[in-house]
């Protein structure tokens, strides 16, 4: 049986405290959903991988901190001596324990291999990289030997393909040369 | 210190007439441009610039509420690759939706 996948929610920064709570750094677009009491979360290492030893974490509380961090406190980490050892790892989640992309949307780290071509079926390159600019998402699409940056907007992004791993990109003239 | 009223907002000249001639052409094409320092002016709304960050160029589809900032507010010398590198991460994404046209104007 396949192992469920999964990814990551957060990384947990520094001890808070002296009852073992952590100051987390979500990394979800719905922390709320994450961060609350009974949620179960996995424990990953300081690289993002899940922990070889499959830890799982219960967030027995949890509140914002009004800067975009929380300050949760596991169950498994009863004081601050035993937070300080999981300074800047990774918390996970199962994927189907999260909410799925809703239609339309799609996963940051799906967006990397993708294939991406031009309505007429003419190959452009696989995205390399994703990139995050104050207008928005980049894709670094491979083109030739070299890579060109493609902005993530309606204008440019006709169709993701999800399953196929495939997107119709309609680049203004010029971009691809 | 503050750039005199006087002088209006720096566009490098070059660039502002190819965006002129395109616009008098009606054509959409990418330009490629160095000057960061040139502020986003009204006619620029609905144009794609590359705008070069000392390494590559940088698309900027320039909209409304870009302008009066500067080109090279929009391609940063430094990319981010998100707080996850490469991982898999609870992060999702759509591609951004196209701006409202603008009521009025010429």
């Amino acid at each position: 049986m396949r192992a469920p996948e999964l990814i990551i929610v957060g990384r947990l920064r520094k001890a808070h405290g002296i009852r073992g709570a952590l100051v987390v750094e979500p990394i979800t677009d719905a922390p709320a959903e994450v961060y609350t009491a009974g949620r179960r979360l996995f424990a990953g290492t300081v690289e993002g991988d899940p922990a070889p030893d499959g830890a799982a974490l219960t967030v027995a509380q949890a509140r914002p901190m009004g800067d975009g961090r929380f300050i949760v406190r596991f169950a498994e980490i009863p004081d601050r001596t035993a937070a300080e050892r999981w300074r800047d790892r990774y918390v996970l989640a199962r994927a189907d324990e999260l909410t799925p992309p809703a239609e339309g949307e799609v996963y940051v780290h799906e967006l990397l291999g993708m294939h991406v071509s031009l309505p007429t079926g003419e190959s452009l390159g696989d995205v390399q990289d994703v990139y995050e600019l104050p207008q928005g998402l980049m894709l670094d699409v491979a083109y030739g030997a070299e890579s060109v940056l493609l902005p993530f907007r309606e204008e440019f992004v006709a169709n993701i393909d999800r399953a196929a791993r495939r997107i119709v990109a309609t680049p203004p003239e010029g971009l691809f040369e | 210190m503050a750039r005199s009223i006087k002088k209006g907002p720096f566009v490098h000249e070059s660039l502002r007439k190819k965006v002129r001639a395109m616009n008098e052409r009606n054509e959409k094409r990418v330009v490629k441009t160095w000057s960061r320092a040139s502020t986003v002016t009204p006619e620029f709304v609905g144009h794609t610039f590359a705008v070069h960050n000392g390494n590559k160029f940088i698309p900027v589809y320039v909209t409304e509420n870009m302008v009066g900032h500067k080109l090279g507010e929009f391609a940063p010398t430094r990319l981010f690759r998100g707080h996850s590198g490469n991982k898999a991460a609870d992060k999702k994404a759509a591609p951004a939706p196209a701006p409202a046209q603008a009521k009025g104007g010429k």
